[in-house]
């Protein structure tokens, strides 16, 4: 303390010795405050539902003197308790980002060559109305299509319904969770929701097949994760990449992509064999046990090593875990789901695992959904019309399972490109990436040229934006109003509420106010008998025992909720006969198999990787990637690769290589990240960054979009969701190909940890490196 | 008396970067510049022992802070409790501290000219908050507490095996300790050891300081002669006027 102090009065002393650095050193702010903004005049903390992914966490948010400076989780909030991840965190940047869509603007140049003119909000939606009532006149209301994407969506979506137009379609089923949800309605006769009804915190075993947690950031869940890994929960990890997620695991299976449904049917296969499975749960709640048993027969641990690479005694090992722990075992449904094109299938093979081990509504397991205690009063409006003519994607006949509410957008695509079974002549696009969300941009760029009109609404510009005809700047989630966000499947249930917490930086407009504004225009005033989403929200709640004012303050109302069921309660599934469906007679009925079976996949070929993509912990999908405070921490995108094979290729870390997919179709230069954790036959790009939009961003950054070089896709014929991870790709540096001059063999191992330093035999020995085999003993992949 | 520290449990985090842009929010910190950060490793080992390793960092708090001696104003100190301060009114941005640190967690914020860095939220602390970093951790693998009490939980995690990261070279007493049970904090201590400190030398003083200071006293002392100059001509021209 002395010594300081003597170093202040030499300061004094030297401050003395002139004016001018007296000057320099007063002119700082507070002491050791680092905050370099002004004390304010007014704070305000204002409560809302984030929406920087589709999590929705409670956020509150600090407001000084009107600028918002930051945002923290609302710890009354019961999915987030108080906590917010980084995108969260970086919805502030969000708001004051420089490159947001700011005034509405119609084209005024060719399409697509980026010229608009600034216009007000009344003569671009008189504009739009009039040209989507010339489609409707034209070609009938079916004509006019929509993609959507987020909370504020739902509005355009009733909009569209309100009209007539059947053809709507989301991201969200055929890109994600689509064929999870129908796998598992199909099983137990309900999905297990957004947010997921499962009980990480209290499982004694975690199984993740794909799902790679903490690089996939939903707070809620994370929060569980860690929460079930700290309490002694046993992680299995099944991943072709050396994931966060894997880095926590007791067992890392680094499986052969694509065959997932393998393992799964062999780990049913030795829980039966072991008697390992809840035979009370089995006896009481599911049909078609002995169909199950008989149909697994042949599936055997040994079976399975062959096709996945993981040794029996793993699988084995596995599934001694999962059987001692019943039913404390959380088998992660997954999420994005959407990457073989018989996804369902794999889910019902979970579902039924999953079943077997009688996890339904036990602690450690799936919990159950609860009925909500409180109803809102119904908006006086029309039923929406029956469309004359049936959507054009086929969700609901020719793809029996898909969900009309959220639609099949590649199959949009495809009716777009074809004109075909009717005409669709216009789209409008709302805060949705398709270029970056549907497989195959190229149909979906050229499917464009075949629209009389093209709109586009969203916060910032993507590259869809840049064809549009109209385009109209939509309010961040941080300025508006949505719909109440209610939850009756989580450990409370609860009802979240968004609302401004900052006034607009733009002449922006909420996503309610432009599908009301635009249904106007349509004819719709009948559904549209308000002006103001809050007087909305008011008369919803006016009955219905929830304060609206308290709801304001608090950001969230809670309501306890039951999740599990009590000891020898019996669950009444919502199925035909109330039971668990191991074998699925609907399937069967439609020619679909009633079991779950394996179905091979190609080997890429000799040079070629299997390209598997994922997220990024500080991005949501493609929609943050400009936000500069996140930005800053991922800039770009790294693809892994196998180091042994990418050593035998001559390249070294970051190293700079041209990815082609077996179309030939090329990436920008990306950097390379080699690592023992991936698997020699495939590679991983991080989703989301991409894209020829420079003209709309300042910032630039090159088109290594993995939905760039996925141009090849599946279709499940169950539930029309797309299978994207069927595109292999090869690497070039100088425009000549690399190929690897090693095999290396990853048979997945126990990941048991081995200590202390390998040497060079011990890796050796581990990856089993093999000189070059002859070349007629590679087998062709593409 | 209060000793604070801070633990980070490596088992937890999953390095989702939450802590980094909440601290940016609060501090207004500019990009490319942190108070905290996470810097991700590659994943690195030898199959089928790999190690997937994020570094959350931020400043040490050091018993024996290099800083605090490598500051020539008194701008940085140590306060009572533990906590290393920049004093912003006496940061004259000379940086010495910066090269002092063996943790890289200081930098001279462009906007104001000054040196910042993490000072454990100690606005918030007082009024019973936890630091941002803290409390927007999702996996909860910050902890932060009070080494002075027995039974807070970073004592407890401390006397559980929580390490700090020292070198056998480098040891200025760091409060920031690591838990870590799958042999994670080595590949971090080795990955980024603590640098020795670079203390000011005579000359760094001068090219860094004295001179500066001194030809801020002379324009200073020139700027003051100027305005007494300009008023004086300006009183004087009234003058001829009345």
């Amino acid at each position: 303390m002395e010594k300081k102090i003597s170093r202040r009065s030499f300061l004094k002393i030297s401050g003395t010795v002139g004016t001018g650095a007296a000057v320099g050193l007063s002119a700082s702010t507070s002491k050791t405050k680092a905050a370099i903004r002004k004390e304010p005049k007014k704070i305000e903390k204002i409560p809302s539902t984030c929406e920087q992914c589709f999590w929705r966490c409670g956020i509150i948010a600090t407001v000084e003197d009107g600028k918002l400076v930051n945002i923290e989780g609302n710890p009354l909030h019961p999915n987030n308790r108080g906590k917010i991840c980084a995108r969260g965190n970086a919805g502030v940047s969000l708001v004051y980002e420089k490159d947001r869509l700011k005034n509405p603007m119609i084209r005024v140049g060719e399409r697509g060559s980026g010229n608009w003119k600034e216009v007000s909000w009344k003569e671009a939606l008189d504009y739009t109305a009039e040209k989507l009532l010339a489609v409707a006149k034209k070609y009938g209301v079916e004509s006019n299509a929509l993609f959507s994407h987020g909370a504020s969506g739902y509005f355009i979506s009733d909009m569209y319904k309100f009209w007539g137009s059947p053809n709507s379609a989301a991201p969200s089923f055929a890109q994600c969770k689509g064929s999870r949800d129908v796998g598992y309605e199909l099983t137990y006769g309900e999905n297990l929701g957004s947010p997921e009804r499962i009980d990480l915190s209290n499982a004694k075993v975690i199984t993740l097949i794909g799902s790679a947690l903490g690089e996939n950031i939903h707070t809620g869940q994370i929060i569980d994760f860690t929460d079930g890994l700290a309490n002694g929960a046993q992680l299995i990890a099944v991943d072709p990449r050396f994931s966060t997620a894997a880095s926590k695991a007791k067992w890392w299976l680094p499986i052969k992509p694509g065959t997932d449904t393998a393992l799964v049917l062999a780990w049913i296969n030795e829980i039966i064999n072991q008697k390992g499975y809840d035979e009370n749960f089995v006896r009481n709640s599911t049909t078609g046990f002995s169909e199950l048993v008989s149909h697994v027969k042949e599936f055997t641990p040994e079976w399975a090593e062959k096709i996945t690479e993981i040794p029996a005694s793993t699988i084995r090992e596995t599934a001694r875990a999962m059987m001692d722990a019943k039913p404390a075992v959380l088998v992660h449904p997954g999420r994005h789901v959407a990457w073989y094109g018989n996804d369902v299938q794999r889910a019902r093979a979970m579902a039924i695992l999953s079943a077997i081990l009688g996890i339904w509504g036990q602690k450690g397991g799936y919990f159950l959904k609860s009925a909500f205690p409180a109803s809102y009063n119904a908006l006086n409006i029309p039923d929406a019309p029956k469309p004359k003519r049936e959507r054009v994607d086929g969700a609901g006949y020719r793809f029996p399972f898909a969900n009309p509410d959220e639609g099949l957008t590649q199959e949009l695509v495809k009716a777009t490109l074809s004109q075909q079974p009717y005409p669709i002549k216009s789209w409008m696009v709302f805060g949705q990436n398709i270029f970056n969300s549907i497989p195959n941009k190229r149909d979906t760029r050229k499917a464009i040229d075949n629209l009389d009109f093209y709109a586009v609404v969203d916060v910032r510009p993507t590259e869809p934006t840049w064809y549009a005809d109209v385009v109209l700047p939509e309010d961040t989630y941080l300025e508006r109003y949505d719909s109440l966000m209610t939850v009756t499947g989580w450990y409370k249930q609860y009802v979240s509420l968004r609302q401004p917490v900052v006034k607009r930086q733009h002449n922006t407009k909420p996503g309610w106010w432009i599908a009301m504004e635009l249904g106007k225009r349509l004819g719709l005033s009948a559904y549209y008998p308000y002006n103001d989403y809050e007087d909305v929200i008011k008369y919803q709640l006016k009955d219905s025992g929830i304060s609206f004012t308290k709801l304001k303050k608090d950001g969230v109302v809670t309501f306890p909720a039951k999740i599990y069921l009590n000891p020898g309660e019996s669950y009444q599934f919502k199925t035909s006969d109330k039971k668990v469906h191991l074998y699925s007679k609907e399937l069967k009925d439609l020619g679909f198999d009633p079991l779950p079976k394996y179905e091979p996949v190609n080997d890429p070929g000799k040079g070629y990787f299997r390209l598997v993509y994922g997220l990024m912990p500080v991005h949501s999908h493609g929609k943050t990637e400009s936000n500069p405070w996140l930005n800053t921490i991922i800039s770009e995108p790294h693809l892994w690769i196998n180091e042994t094979i990418g050593r035998s290729m001559g390249l070294k870390n970051d190293d700079e290589v041209i990815v082609e997919n077996q179309d030939g179709i090329r990436s920008d230069k990306i950097k390379i990240l080699m690592t023992p954790g991936m698997r020699p036959d495939a590679v991983f790009l991080p989703h989301g960054f991409g894209g020829n939009d420079r003209g709309l961003l300042d910032y630039t950054r090159r088109n290594v979009s993995d939905n760039n070089l996925i141009s090849k896709y599946n279709v499940d014929p169950i539930s029309g969701g797309t299978g994207l991870r069927v595109n292999f790709v090869r690497l070039l540096v100088d425009d000549n190909p690399l190929t690897p001059t090693v095999e290396v063999s990853m048979t997945g191992v126990s990941a048991t940890k081995v200590s202390g330093v390998q040497q060079q035999e011990e890796q050796n020995r581990t990856f089993n490196i093999q000189p070059k085999k002859k070349e007629s003993a590679i087998k062709e992949g593409c | 008396m209060s000793k604070y520290a801070m633990v980070i449990d490596m088992d937890r985090c999953v390095a989702c970067h939450a802590c980094e842009v909440a601290c940016r929010s609060h501090y207004d910190v500019p990009v490319p510049y942190y108070r905290n950060w996470v810097h991700d490793l590659r994943p690195e080992g030898v199959y089928p022992d790999i190690k997937k390793v994020s570094y959350v960092g931020l400043c040490n708090h050091c018993d024996d802070a290099p800083c605090v001696k490598a500051c020539p104003t008194g701008a940085t100190y140590e306060r009572k409790d533990g906590v290393v301060v920049v004093d912003k009114d006496l940061c004259i941005g000379c940086g010495l501290c910066i090269e002092a640190c063996p943790y890289g967690a200081r930098y001279i914020n462009p906007v104001i000219e000054k040196v910042d860095k993490c000072d454990f939220c100690i606005d918030r602390v007082e009024q019973g908050v936890e630091p941002a970093c803290v409390a927007t951790c999702i996996a909860s693998a910050r902890i932060f507490g009070d080494m002075d009490d027995p039974d807070s939980k970073v004592s407890q995690l401390i006397a559980n095996g929580a390490q700090p990261n020292v070198s056998e070279k480098v040891n200025v007493g760091p409060n920031i300790y690591y838990l870590d049970s799958h042999g994670n904090f080595p590949v971090v201590q080795a990955a980024f050891p603590p640098k020795l400190p670079h203390m000011p030398t005579p000359q760094k003083m001068w090219t860094k300081v004295l001179r500066p200071l001194f030809w801020l006293a002379i324009g200073g002392t020139f700027l003051g002669q100027l305005v007494a100059f300009s008023t004086q001509l300006f009183k004087g021209e009234s003058d001829i006027k009345e």
